[in-house]
């Protein structure tokens, strides 16, 4: 049996790590709340430009001829875009996406998947599994720009117009509430965005003319949806580690407690043990 | 007939403006425009510019970098890359920014991205200027 001091010494190290949990639980969750804003802020843009897209490839009758709607008859090779975050200590909130993206290669065997990782854990985990890497973007800590992911996009599109990629995937971590978050995968390219429904206004204008803006428009549509995971994977992990760390605590603390019954009784029959001998001492002089 | 507009900015940040207005003035593809109530519809891009547009007596003014500009129904939504308002302008940052473009500008490069170069840095400039 553990010595009384050998407990001491465990419980003050368990109550320190209760600290530490303690503490990046609160950090957590402030991140949580910029992060959130953060997204939310980014969500009229991306709707409403998604709105100006199908209005505007209604008008078009849906026969753009962008290259991005272009689908390759043979799908070779597929670019796969996977959004984590850079550091870990937030539960199952990456594993779920590698495994995802795991499954997903799976799925497509026989074709070549490259990997375009956006966060560390991702580029770590499919680099020691001999994955090709297009290009990694990593160390942001979560602060991610528009222009990171109009640096995305570009490359993105540049590979589908080039012919290196005949497809495009994105995987990402949804932020649906502080405690779930749910893994998304969407095909970024080619684009499907139905047209051929009536237009909204009949007597529109446009300047320049309705190709050339819908050609404008789409590589934007590209880098928003991108930046839009960016934003979701950040407050995903934000509130994925304050979920697991709260979760720490507790056991920490429960795991305390037990340490503190255990230690109280050690402490007592080493009491019991003392006196015993003190009695029989006493008891063998007589 | 309305007297007013509804207008809606945002960049992919933030959502900038949304009130009603009287009118909206900004420069697209086809030069400078104004928007009064009751516009035709209407759609262009943006070039990069100083938007402004007027409630009542006040009149704000947004730097815009390139974007789109949409009305119909006496809405106006605005989707800009970058926009500022004028007094939110931190000079510093922007100063150094347009002084890393200019030099990128002066390095080799392709023809595409410069284009783009171009016009962020024109919207710096206009961020600069006012």
């Amino acid at each position: 049996m553990a010595s009384a001091r050998d407990i001491k010494r465990k419980i003050n190290s368990v109550s320190n790590t209760q600290k530490i949990t303690k503490t990046m639980k609160m950090v957590s969750a402030a991140k949580m709340r910029k992060a959130v804003e953060a997204m939310q802020s980014a969500r009229p843009y991306s709707a409403k430009l998604a709105e100006l897209i199908q209005e505007l490839s209604n008008r078009a009758g849906g026969s753009s001829d962008h290259a991005f709607f272009e689908a390759k008859e043979e799908v070779k090779t597929i670019y796969l875009v996977v959004v984590t975050s850079d550091k870990g200590l937030c539960g199952a909130f990456n594993s779920n996406v590698l495994k995802a993206a795991q499954n997903f290669v799976k799925e497509n065997k026989g074709k070549t998947i490259k990997i375009m990782p956006i966060g560390k854990r991702a580029f770590d985990f499919f680099a020691k599994r001999g994955f090709e890497i297009v290009e990694k973007w990593v160390g942001f800590g979560g602060k991610y720009t528009f222009n990171d992911a109009i640096n995305v996009g570009k490359l993105v599109a540049k590979s589908f117009i080039n012919g290196g990629a005949d497809e495009v995937h994105l995987i990402y971590n949804e932020f649906k509430s502080t405690s779930s978050q749910v893994v998304r995968s969407k095909k970024l390219l080619p684009l499907a965005i139905e047209g051929g429904s009536e237009p909204k206004y009949p007597d529109f204008e446009y300047e320049p003319d309705v190709s050339e803006l819908l050609n404008n428009l789409l590589p934007q549509f590209i880098n928003t949806s991108i930046f839009q995971s960016m934003l979701e994977s950040v407050a995903g992990e934000h509130g994925a580690r304050m979920v697991a760390m709260d979760n720490a605590t507790r056991s920490a603390g429960e795991m305390i407690k037990k340490l503190v019954l255990n230690y109280n009784k050690t402490r007592q029959a080493a009491i019991t043990t003392e006196l015993l001998d003190i009695v029989n001492g006493a008891e063998a002089l007589k | 007939m309305a007297d007013k507009l509804f207008l809606e900015l945002v960049s992919p940040e933030k959502l900038l403006v949304s009130s009603d207005v009287d009118n909206v003035f900004a420069a697209g593809a086809g030069g400078a425009f104004g928007l009064y109530p009751d516009h035709s519809p209407f759609c262009t891009a943006l070039v990069p510019c100083v938007l402004t547009y007027a409630i009542g007596q006040e009149t704000y003014k947004v730097i815009v970098s390139k974007g789109f500009l949409e009305v119909a129904d006496n809405k106006v939504n605005v989707l800009a890359e970058k926009a500022v308002f004028v007094k939110d302008i931190d000079k510093a940052k922007y100063q150094s920014a347009f002084d890393a473009l200019t030099s990128e500008l002066n390095a080799e490069i392709s023809e595409e991205e410069r284009l783009e170069k171009e016009a962020d840095l024109k919207f710096y400039e206009l961020a600069l200027n006012n």
